[in-house]
């Protein structure tokens, strides 16, 4: 049953792998290397240990300012679906903070706070919020306050209210919620490594920028995109599946 | 003696009166029914007693203590809802365990063999007939002992054998724990087989009209022949009474 969508998946990767090397023949140049001069290169930077530590610092960032952007994002998101008033009077900062482009808020973090590990991941976390909230505020308006009603006429706890009946409700808004969560966090991270970070797949993105060592910088891409697909295949959807089991 | 006696001096959403000035008292092991015309305040009624609506003037004590917290094993409180109210994502067992304090797996089974459902412990509710739904929300209202049962029509909208059916499976778990229930329905042939007492409800706003002790033998079924005359003879004495009014105009 898996198995059809897995081998369309991994044709539809070999296919894009395809179409660059056929471009990268038709094209001949230094500036757009073929796929097996990039994986030599991801290759050699692996044996180096250089690529592994500064992938392994981005994730690092990546990981505390995701957990840092559900966790709050989604809190507030439960809040402003779930009462009125608060919704009105957060909307508009909402509506701000979804607008004011990435750039902004980290440079003016960077200014505040100082070049830091902790203005990075705020500026990153910062950036993701408004849109946790948004998704997630969307599912809260749409729980059911008819199982709400069950577990308190039978005086649920509210531990066992929140885990069993309200948040199995949210769980499509919170996976959409990580995974567009995932894809806009890895991209902002990078972005605050190239600013203020001296370590990092940003950091090192700009060094072979200066370079202009366009191998280089498809292997870290290469390596990065390896990452995520791994995350996806064994994280996400096998945790969207168990989620919604019952749908059947 | 568990008892439990409502008085709702009013009760309205917005400028809408739903219920004025309706007070009884019924006692630990009655079967009640709740019967009166659509829009009579009879589902209002069942939440303010379940402690889902509190915004109305006056008091639903049981044994004269306010019925609000329910953590008193005496105050346990069982509901079903007119829709099963199953949370899809919990396997039938877990739906049922989900309400027991403390968790107690054995018991769970068992009630839901009762209910004929003991094939089905692993099913998700969306496998399940709506008749089988409707015994998963039985199997829930028993597994807590309740001392308080509030039924909303609960086998509306279901074929006459499945309905008879789960009327059965109602009855036997009653016999055996005795709680006060209270079983809201329009169907006065419905009320007549299951209750030994059933309150009529006027049009809006809702009050009491008739107290009436249903004066048959049990075990009966909705199709008795017991059934039918009696519905027959109060619908001589009260022709309106579905409608609401004891007037004979």
């Amino acid at each position: 049953m898996t198995v059809v969508p897995s081998l369309v998946r991994s044709l539809s990767m070999l296919g894009l792998i395809g179409l660059w090397a056929l471009a990268a023949w038709l094209v001949d140049s230094t500036r757009l290397p073929p796929p097996q001069w990039v994986l030599a290169s991801a290759w050699q930077h692996s044996l180096s240990g250089e690529l592994p530590y500064h992938l392994s610092i981005t994730l690092g960032r990546v990981l505390v300012s995701f957990l840092l952007a559900m966790t709050l994002g989604t809190a507030i998101g439960i809040a402003m679906g779930r009462y009125r008033r608060l919704d009105v009077a957060l909307d508009g900062a909402l509506v701000l903070g979804l607008n004011i482009p990435a750039l902004v808020t980290i440079i003016l973090c960077y200014i505040w706070f100082g070049l830091t590990e902790v203005a990075a991941i705020t500026a990153v976390a910062l950036n993701k919020i408004p849109t946790v909230v948004v998704t997630v505020r969307e599912g809260a308006r749409a729980v059911d306050p008819k199982l709400l009603a069950v577990a308190h006429a039978y005086r649920l706890p509210s531990l066992t209210t929140l885990s069993a009946v309200y948040l199995p409700q949210l769980y499509p808004y919170l996976m959409a919620a990580a995974r567009g969560g995932l894809a806009l966090i890895w991209k902002i991270v990078l972005v605050v490594e190239l600013l203020g970070r001296s370590n990092g797949i940003g950091f090192q993105l700009h060094s072979y920028y200066q370079f202009f060592d366009i191998t280089s910088i498809l292997a870290y891409t290469l390596a990065f995109a390896g990452v995520i697909l791994v995350i996806e295949a064994l994280i996400m959807r096998p945790l969207e599946r168990r989620l919604t089991r019952w749908r059947g | 003696m568990n008892q439990l006696s409502v008085a709702v001096h009013e009760k309205r959403f917005a400028s809408h009166v739903v219920l004025q000035d309706l007070s009884f008292t019924a006692h630990a092991g009655e079967f009640v029914a709740l019967v009166g015309p659509s829009g009579a305040g009879k589902s209002t009624l069942l939440h303010l007693i379940a402690g889902l609506d509190d915004q109305f003037s006056g008091g639903i004590r049981w044994n004269d203590r306010p019925l609000d917290q329910g953590r008193h094993p005496e105050e346990r409180l069982g509901i079903m809802f007119q829709e099963p109210r199953l949370m899809p994502w919990l396997s039938s067992l877990d739906n049922v365990r989900l309400v027991q304090r403390p968790a107690d797996t054995e018991r769970a089974v068992a009630l839901l063999t009762d209910v004929g459902l003991g094939d089905a412990l692993d099913a998700w509710p969306h496998q399940l007939s709506g008749g089988m739904q409707r015994r998963l929300a039985l199997a829930r209202a028993f597994v807590v002992t309740p001392r308080l049962l509030l039924m909303d029509e609960p086998f509306v909208s279901l074929d006459m054998p499945t309905g008879d059916r789960l009327r059965d499976s109602l009855q036997a778990l009653w016999q055996r724990d005795r709680p006060l229930v209270l079983f809201v329905t329009h169907d006065l042939r419905e009320a007549l087989a299951l209750a030994d007492r059933i309150l009529f409800l006027s049009t809006s706003p809702g009050r009491l009209i008739l107290d009436f002790r249903v004066p048959l033998e049990r075990p009966r079924r909705r199709e008795d022949s017991s059934v039918s005359a009696l519905q027959a003879e109060l619908g001589q004495h009260y022709p309106h009474l579905l409608a609401g009014t004891l007037h004979t105009e």
